[in-house]
């Protein structure tokens, strides 16, 4: 036990503590409105007032990125949640039952993951519109072949297990055998796989917002946010630095958080 | 002797394999029961033996139908289990169950024992709470644990307290017939023979008939009223253990039985030579003629048919079928 509570997965629980912190923080608090404009005081340096700067409307930085975690923690909860319903019916009927319901819903999956996944996002999105909502089913509809694979996988690996077997052999049916055998086996991967997923969707939705096709303004996304300070690389530095490191944060963090839940799996006999 | 308790007939199991390459012309088959027949008394301990690769597990799996042969009937006191229903099929395995190998595999390791012993019940929907309670604690008695292990998890026991929790679960539907795959062969010589005598003592008090699959002869021998040889998916040797053990007929048996060590007489080992044949390519004729000592030149071409030596001891073998003048020493 003692061994297990490795360096990186101390780092991982911090960074998303802190930032979950965030988030809750700015459901009560925000130094000033995440969209309360001032054209006065305008692209300005980290202050005592605004700590981590001002826009280019004027808008205060720290409030928009502490707003832009709840777009974060949003979309990376209900995208993996879409993603690991679908993928967990998908995955475990394949891996379950094999044969050839296994041949046609892997076929489904190939033919899914031959798209590249933000291609796939992206092309979901122009056929319906920009916007929170489709942002995460789009997103959701990109893990699912990740959480399918990884699902069918453990269903394989603890179909052939001799409990199991030997549960058969005592008469026990199809659900029974997955909801009592297999899934408490097989709850660790899955939950390694969910947080990778998590820091994906993330990564997912500030790369849509980037290119206009997630969150839409005024709301702040970091993704979004990193756009609007592109042209003003030069002259506003601290924008795009801040924005970017909030964001490598968040997604090494659930990294670190997902490894570091697989090396403590490993290490247990 | 009484009607069989079971009875296999011709069964065969055969697994396809996948075409390795495009320029295989057609996939092979493992022939992994070729044509089995035996037959089960009722009370009795019969020792099924071979190596690995043998189908001996594949035998075991298929009597329970936990797979499903290629052809042949399984009788089960009369009735053809292979065309049993779904709804069939279920009610019939509160009378058979299994004890695998692995005590470590064969529990599941996020449940208490308490839960493991109560799953079967629950599954057949027998008793109320209070009789369940009871059947639990009688069980975990009978197979020589204390109640102190019920809220226990697997990884807290010993392999040979696993095991016994392995034979309770199988037991709390009070079955009449336990296949014991490997049971013991993962444990130690001395937990071996404590789970070896559980058994006897267990099949005394319910009347109870296995199915004892081993490799090891040692352990065959003690426990088994009666052995069947298996080699290549299928039975090339079969009577009771006396008869077997002391002059065993078959080339294979004599050779697997001259390796058990004797401390007493200074018997001659009759080595085997070579490794088990591919069995997606089993040799033409007799399956063992590549590695038998006494092969003849049939042996290469004709395969040799079950041969009843006397009542109840049967053997595959063209050494006894032939006429002696044929036969090479």
């Amino acid at each position: 036990m003692k061994k297990s509570q490795s360096i990186p997965w101390r780092i991982g629980i911090v960074l998303v503590i802190c930032l979950m912190t965030m988030m809750i923080i700015s459901f009560f608090y925000t130094p000033f409105g995440p969209n309360e404009m001032n054209t006065g005081s305008r692209l300005e340096a980290p202050s005592f007032s605004h700590p981590f700067g001002t826009d280019n409307f004027g808008r205060d930085i720290l409030s928009r990125v502490m707003q832009g975690a709840q777009t974060a923690f949003l979309i990376g909860t209900s995208s993996v949640f879409i993603g690991l319903m679908f993928g967990f019916i998908l995955g475990a009927s394949a891996g379950y039952f094999g044969g050839w319901v296994d041949e046609i819903i892997m076929r489904f999956i190939d033919a899914m993951l031959a798209f590249p996944g933000i291609l796939l996002a992206i092309m979901l999105i122009s056929v319906f519109e920009p916007g929170l909502k489709n942002t995460i089913i789009a997103i959701g509809i990109m893990s699912v072949p990740g959480f399918t694979r990884i699902i069918r996988s453990s269903f394989i690996q603890y179909k052939t297990y001799d409990f199991v077997k030997a549960s058969v052999a005592k008469g026990a049916g199809a659900l029974r055998i997955i909801y009592h055998h297999i899934l408490p086996n097989a709850f660790s991967p899955i939950l390694v796989a969910a947080t990778l997923s998590f820091s994906g969707a993330i990564l997912g939705e500030s790369g849509l917002s980037y290119l206009g096709l997630g969150v839409q303004p005024p709301d702040p996304s970091w993704g979004r946010m990193l756009k609007e300070a592109q042209p003003f690389i030069v002259t506003a530095p601290w924008y795009v630095i801040i924005v970017g490191v909030i964001i490598t944060m968040m997604v090494l963090g659930f990294n670190l958080l997902g490894d570091g839940i697989r090396d403590k799996q490993d290490t247990k006999a | 002797m009484s009607a069989p308790f079971i009875e296999l007939h011709n069964v065969h199991k055969h697994y396809k394999q996948n075409r390795r390459s495009i320029f295989d012309d057609q996939p092979s088959v493992v022939k992994a029961m070729n044509g089995v027949s035996f037959s089960l008394y009722e009370g009795e301990s019969f020792g099924l033996v071979g190596e690995s690769g043998s189908g001996k597990s594949t035998t075991g799996q298929v009597i329970l139908q936990l797979l499903k042969q290629t052809s042949g009937s399984i009788y089960y006191q009369g009735t053809d289990v292979t065309t049993f229903t779904k709804q069939q099929l279920k009610s019939w395995r509160k009378k058979v169950q299994i004890v695998f190998q692995d005590p470590y595999a064969s529990l599941n390791p996020k449940k208490t024992i308490e839960w493991i012993l109560h799953e079967p019940l629950e599954i057949h929907h027998i008793g109320d709470k209070a009789s369940r309670e009871e059947k639990i604690l009688e069980t975990i008695h009978d197979v020589g644990l204390d109640t102190s292990f019920l809220d226990r998890f697997p990884h807290e026991l010993s392999g040979g307290q696993r095991q016994r929790v392995a034979i309770a679960s199988a037991l709390v539907l009070d079955p009449e017939f336990i296949v014991i795959d490997e049971g013991v062969s993962a444990l130690d010589v001395s937990v071996q023979a404590q789970i070896l005598n559980l058994l006897t003592k267990l099949q005394k008090k319910y009347n109870l008939t296995y199915l004892f699959i081993s490799h090891d002869l040692n352990v065959v021998q003690y426990f088994c009223d009666r052995i069947a040889i298996m080699y290549l998916g299928e039975i090339v040797e079969l009577g009771s253990t006396e008869d077997i053990g002391t002059n065993p007929k078959h080339p294979y048996a004599e050779a697997l039985f001259s390796a058990i060590p004797h401390l007493d007489v200074d018997e001659e080992r009759i080595p085997l030579a070579g490794e088990l044949p591919d069995p997606s390519n089993p040799p033409t004729g007799c399956p063992f003629h590549t590695r038998c000592a006494k092969a003849m030149d049939s042996c290469k071409s004709v395969k040799p048919v079950v041969h009843t030596m006397r009542a109840g001891y049967q053997v595959t073998c063209h050494l006894y079928t032939q006429e002696p003048e044929h036969q090479t020493s």
